[in-house]
């Protein structure tokens, strides 16, 4: 598939993602279902401490389309005074996030 | 009490290129004496040829002929304490290859500067296996904790004077 990539939770004691690979690129509202998906799947107090990592991976599903270039295009957003607790957002190739 | 360096990279363009800059230079000095080749993986910039600009990463290099990378994220300063933190991700890239990062998220001082090299040398230099890389991730952690908060707390001497 040409467009794929991840969203993920990780953590000390979670392991949660959700994945695409398709022909066409993934539109932003895909790209919020998935978050959404991830975050309705994880227990409440992780998706919680999680609040600010999601609303800026939000953030950057709608600043695209995002295309990968030289590379992937990987990020991710620490919950802050944590080990490392923390929401990704993975696109390992393609273009994601564009407008409908 | 951390000093931050490059304050203010997320608003200044020039300011972010001398914070790449600065990064590029560390990782230089700490490979080319080992003779070690690297380069980008990711992309960093946008189709209309600008920089992201948002430091997620600052930096980032992957070893020739390796599946192992460096992935350096610079957070915006938010208080005067040591954030750090440090985690390995195996994941795949564009080209379908499989490869193990090493992610360090931080706010950029003297300190997290120094902890980042210390786990890039573990990582690139001395070639820990993950799981050795996750034990001392660990304690390098525990020794910031430890180490700065006691830096914080006011002297007990001092109080009870």
């Amino acid at each position: 598939m040409r467009h794929r990539g991840r969203i993920q939770a990780q953590g000390e004691n979670l392991e949660a993602s959700e994945a695409w690979a398709q022909n066409e690129p993934l539109i932003k509202n895909e790209g919020l279902v998935l978050l959404e998906n991830l975050r309705s799947k994880i227990p409440k107090n992780e998706a919680d401490i999680r609040e600010n990592a999601f609303n800026k991976a939000t953030e950057f599903i709608m600043q695209g389309p995002h295309e990968v270039i030289i590379g992937s295009i990987f990020r991710s957003y620490k919950v802050k005074g944590t080990k490392h607790e923390r929401g990704d957002i993975e696109i390992q190739s393609g273009v994601a996030f564009i407008n409908s | 009490m951390a000093t931050h360096l490059y304050k203010n990279f997320l608003t200044n363009e020039k300011i972010y290129n001398q914070n790449i800059d600065f990064w590029k230079s560390l990782i230089y000095t700490l490979l080319s004496v080992e003779k070690i080749s690297f380069q980008q993986y990711l992309t960093t910039i946008k189709p209309d040829g600008s920089f992201y600009m948002d430091g997620n990463p600052i930096y980032n290099f992957k070893i020739d002929n390796s599946n192992r990378a460096v992935r350096i994220i610079q957070e915006l300063p938010e208080c005067s304490d040591i954030e750090f933190s440090a985690w390995i991700n195996s994941t795949e890239l564009s080209d379908n290859s499989k490869i193990d990062e090493l992610v360090i998220s931080m706010e950029l001082s003297h300190e997290t500067a120094l902890m980042s090299v210390e786990l890039i040398n573990a990582w690139i230099i001395n070639k820990f296996s993950k799981q050795k890389m996750v034990k001392f991730i660990d304690k390098l952690f525990t020794i910031k904790e430890n180490l700065f908060k006691a830096e914080n707390q006011p002297d007990k001497e001092l109080m009870l004077a």
